[in-house]
C-alpha cells in the first residue's frame, strides 16, 4: 500500500510538473513574441538601463575655418591636440544639449562629424544611429523650413583597434546607410546608418567610428505665398536649426 | 528521484530559456545632444580714410601732374606729394557667414590716373606707406608708351580687386587698400575752370557668400 501511495505521489508530481513546464514553455513563447514586437516598434523606451549591453559614444565636430567638411576621414592622428586648431576632429565631451556651431552657416558649406563607439561589456550586436528632434525656427510658412535645405550623407564606416582604423566597411556586412535631405513636415526622426556589426571579423575589441555630413544645400529655395519658387536661398537668412538629439541603439542578435 | 530530478532540470531549462531569449532582445539605446546652426544676414561696414559707415567722402586735393615729367619721370621727387588717396577698409560684420567681396570702380575716370594698393587683411591702418614711386615704377617699367603705361597701370588695379575677391572673409575680418590718384594735366581741355573740375568717383561693392560667385 505505501509503495503504491508513493508512486501516486510521484505520477500526480510529474503531471504537475509537465503542466507547469508547458505553462513555461507558452511563457517564453509569448515573451520572445513580446519582445520581437516591442523591439521593432518601439525600442528607445524600453531599455536605458540595461548595464549588460551597454556602450559609449564620442561626439567629434570638425574645425573647418573654411566650412569644405572633411577629406582626410580618419581620427588617427587627426583630433584637435590644442585650442583653435584647425583642420582636424574636436572632440565634444557628453553633449546632452545641440551644440550650436560658431558662425552664421551659409549655403554650399559642409560640416563633418564622427562618432566613434566604444562597447561596454563586449556585446555581440549591430547598431543603429538616428538623427532626431529637428526645430527650425524663423521662418515665415512651414514649406521654408530650413532644415529642407540640409542634405546629410554618410561617409565613412570603420572598425578601429589599436589605433589601426580600416578602410570604409559601409558596403560591406549588410549594413544600411542613409543619405538624404530633412523634410520641412518630418520633425522626428531620420536613420543615419542600421545593421552595423559591434564586431569586426576577426571578431576582437573595436571601436565603430561613423563619419558623416551636413551640406547646406545652395539650391534648394523655399516658395513664396503663391507657391511659386524663390530664385535664390535668401529666405532661409535669419533662421536657426536645431537636430536637437543623435540616438544609438545597440541591440543583441 | 530521478525522474524529479529530470523535471526539475527541465524547470530551470525552460527558466533560462525564458531569460536568454528575454535579453537575446533587448537594445541598449542612449540619447545625445546634436549640433545647431544659424543663418544671418550679411553685412560690411566701410570706413574710407577712418571716417566710418560714410555714403560719400570728397577729396579736395586733387593735383594735376605732367605725366612724363612727374609721373614718369619724378623729375621734381613730389610725386608722392601730389598724390590724393582714399583708404578704404571693408569690414565683414560680427554676424556675418563667411563672405567674399567684390569691388568695381566706376564713375567719371576720365583724366584721372588712379592706383589701387592691396595693404592685406587685418592689418593695422598705422602701418600703411604712402610713398607710391617706387611701385609706380615697379608697374609701368618697360613699357614705353603713354598707352603702354597706363594699360600696365589699370592691368596692376584689376589684380588689386581679384586678390580682394579671392579673400574669404570671416565675421570680423576686413581688408585696407588704398586708391592713390593724380589728376592728368595733359587729358584735360585747357581752360580756366580746370581747378573747378569735379571728378565722380563709384566704388561698388557687391557681396556673396563664401561658395558662392557674383553673378551680375
Amino acid at each position: 500500500m505505501m509503495e503504491k501511495e508513493r508512486q501516486r505521489k510521484y505520477r500526480k508530481l510529474i503531471i504537475s510538473s509537465i503542466f507547469y513546464f508547458v505553462i513555461l514553455c507558452s511563457m517564453t513563447t509569448t515573451l520572445t513574441y513580446a519582445w520581437f514586437t516591442i523591439t521593432n516598434t518601439n525600442n528607445a523606451n524600453l531599455v536605458t538601463n540595461i548595464s549588460e549591453i551597454e556602450a559609449e559614444y564620442e561626439f567629434f565636430i570638425y574645425q573647418n575655418t573654411s566650412r569644405d567638411g572633411s577629406d582626410l576621414l580618419t581620427l588617427i592622428d587627426n583630433t584637435c591636440e590644442i585650442q583653435g586648431e584647425d583642420m582636424c576632429y574636436l572632440n565634444i565631451s557628453n553633449p546632452n544639449e545641440a551644440i550650436l556651431l560658431d558662425g552664421s552657416v551659409a549655403p554650399g558649406e559642409r560640416y563633418s562629424f564622427a562618432i566613434r563607439i566604444t562597447s561596454v561589456n563586449n556585446p555581440i550586436g549591430t547598431l543603429k544611429l538616428e538623427l532626431g528632434d529637428l526645430v527650425s525656427e524663423g521662418y515665415d510658412r512651414v514649406e521654408n523650413k530650413i532644415q529642407q535645405a540640409f542634405y546629410y550623407q554618410v561617409d565613412k564606416i570603420s572598425y578601429v583597434n589599436f589605433d589601426v582604423e580600416t578602410d570604409d566597411i559601409k558596403d560591406e556586412y549588410e549594413i544600411m546607410y542613409h543619405s538624404d535631405y530633412f523634410l520641412y513636415d518630418n520633425d522626428s526622426i531620420y536613420p543615419l546608418v542600421s545593421n552595423v556589426p559591434m564586431k569586426n571579423e576577426e571578431n576582437v575589441d573595436t571601436m565603430i567610428v561613423i563619419y558623416f555630413n551636413l551640406y547646406f544645400d545652395p539650391y534648394i529655395y523655399g516658395v513664396d505665398e503663391f507657391g511659386f519658387p524663390y530664385t535664390n536661398s535668401n529666405i532661409f537668412l535669419n533662421q536657426s536649426l536645431a537636430i536637437q538629439h543623435i540616438y544609438m541603439s545597440v541591440s543583441t542578435y | 528521484m530521478r525522474r524529479l530530478g529530470i523535471v526539475i532540470t527541465l524547470v530551470i531549462l525552460a527558466l533560462v530559456a525564458i531569460i536568454s531569449s528575454t535579453y537575446a532582445w533587448l537594445t541598449y539605446v542612449q540619447q545625445k545632444g546634436f549640433v545647431g546652426v544659424e543663418t544671418h544676414e550679411m553685412t560690411i561696414i566701410v570706413d574710407v580714410n577712418e571716417y566710418l559707415d560714410i555714403q560719400s567722402l570728397s577729396l579736395d586735393d586733387l593735383a594735376f601732374i605732367d605725366y612724363e615729367n612727374d609721373f614718369v619721370l619724378d623729375q621734381t621727387n613730389t610725386l608722392n606729394l601730389m598724390a590724393s588717396s582714399w583708404l578704404i577698409k571693408l569690414e565683414s560684420s560680427n554676424t556675418s557667414p563667411l563672405a567674399k567681396h567684390k569691388i568695381t570702380l566706376d564713375g567719371q575716370l576720365n583724366g584721372l590716373i588712379y592706383l589701387l594698393i592691396y595693404e592685406g587683411m587685418n592689418g593695422e591702418p598705422t602701418e600703411i606707406s604712402y610713398a607710391y614711386d617706387d611701385l609706380v615704377q615697379l608697374i609701368i617699367s618697360g613699357y614705353v608708351t603713354k598707352e603702354e603705361q597706363l594699360g600696365a597701370i589699370s592691368a596692376h588695379n584689376q589684380l588689386v580687386l581679384d586678390e580682394i575677391y579671392k579673400q574669404v572673409f570671416a565675421p570680423g575680418d576686413y581688408v585696407l587698400f588704398q586708391i592713390v590718384i593724380w589728376g592728368d594735366y595733359d587729358e584735360l581741355s585747357l581752360d580756366d575752370s580746370y581747378l573747378d573740375v569735379s571728378f565722380e568717383f563709384v566704388l561698388y561693392i557687391e557681396s556673396v557668400n563664401s561658395k558662392g560667385e557674383v553673378t551680375s
